[in-house]
């Protein structure tokens, strides 16, 4: 009698834990629907992320590049620029005599207002390394978080079929277009290996 | 003025060139140039100078640990000390003053600046 009531008592626990289970579980599965739900939406949002993120890592060296070729070639103008000043404030000197000495002084009071206008260009240089740095750490964050998507994808066997679910729900065509309008976008209009004068000559010729 | 031996400091060269121009045509003479902290205190060794304008952003020693170094030897307690920077902030103005620089150009500047300043540093 004794055995039967304990087995009674121990079925009843179990009915119990089965119960609460059971209620969890009711009250789990609505969460976990709305759960997949969003999964399946924000999914190819992430994969769109993704691209545009392996994109911009191409392009952003690219921009870094262009940067510190603005610096340098406006340096080597500006030094052009100061060459001549030099030139011709020494030059200036020595026409100067009696007669001339007050039209030789204003202008070498221009020629140095020249050489001190020139500052803009260590201004912008510093001014473009700021923005060279900025660039440099974006990029830097692009990587990191490029590979840590790069290495979440399809770890698990789930993840892996719900990536190709959602692989198979993109649209193909959109993300071309999105791809080729940014391509267009941050197209590089500076040709940096052009031709020569000589080549075009050749081809009118 | 114009006889004091100058230490100019300056990393970039567009600027380097702007400033010696302009000192030249005040009346320096006796110019010592450097491209940064580093690069000045070793032409500085056994030649000291009367004058220093310095910038602010350089690499390896910067304008503001070239200060430091120099006011802490005893020949340079009380050389004038002129900085050139495009640091424009009220901070860096204090920091400045805290340092023992004695006169801020901010750039751009004109150069009737520059020789006003020199002068109220030197004098």
């Amino acid at each position: 009698m004794d055995d039967t009531n304990v087995n009674m008592g121990e079925l009843l626990d179990r009915i119990k834990e089965m119960r609460g289970f059971f209620q969890f579980g009711g009250e789990v599965i609505p969460f976990l629907t709305d759960l997949f739900e969003f999964l399946r939406e924000i999914m190819p949002l992430m994969n769109q992320v993704n691209i545009s993120l392996e994109d911009s890592q191409h392009k952003l060296p690219t921009a870094k590049d262009r940067i510190a070729d603005v610096t340098e070639a406006t340096e080597m103008a500006t030094h052009e620029i100061l060459d001549k000043l030099e030139i011709i404030s020494t030059r200036l000197g020595d026409l100067e005599s009696k007669d001339n000495k007050e039209v030789v002084e204003e202008i070498q009071g221009h020629i140095l207002d020249i050489n001190f206008a020139l500052q803009f260009q260590d201004i912008t240089s510093q001014k473009l390394e700021h923005a060279n740095k900025i660039l440099s750490a974006i990029n830097e964050k692009f990587q990191h978080l490029y590979s840590v998507l790069e290495q979440t994808r399809g770890k698990s066997s789930v993840s892996q079929h719900l990536l190709s679910v959602i692989d198979q729900e993109v649209d193909k065509e959109k993300q071309e277009s999105d791809r080729a309008a940014f391509e267009k976008e941050t197209e590089d209009i500076v040709r940096h290996e052009q031709i020569s004068q000589d080549d075009i000559d050749d081809l009118f010729s | 003025m114009v006889e004091k031996k100058v230490l100019f400091v300056e990393d970039s060269p567009t600027m380097r060139r702007i400033i010696m121009n302009s000192l030249k045509k005040i009346g320096f003479t006796d110019i010592i140039e450097a491209e940064n902290g580093e690069d000045a205190l070793e032409k500085i060794e056994g030649n000291p100078v009367e004058l220093v304008l310095t910038d602010w952003n350089m690499p390896e020693m910067n304008g503001e640990d070239l200060v430091k170094e120099l006011r802490s030897r005893a020949e340079y307690k009380n050389v004038p000390i002129l900085m050139i920077t495009t640091r424009g902030m009220k901070e860096d103005v204090l920091t400045a003053v805290q340092l023992g620089v004695n006169g801020y150009i901010v750039k751009p500047f004109t150069p009737e600046i520059l020789k006003k300043k020199i002068s109220k540093v030197v004098n």
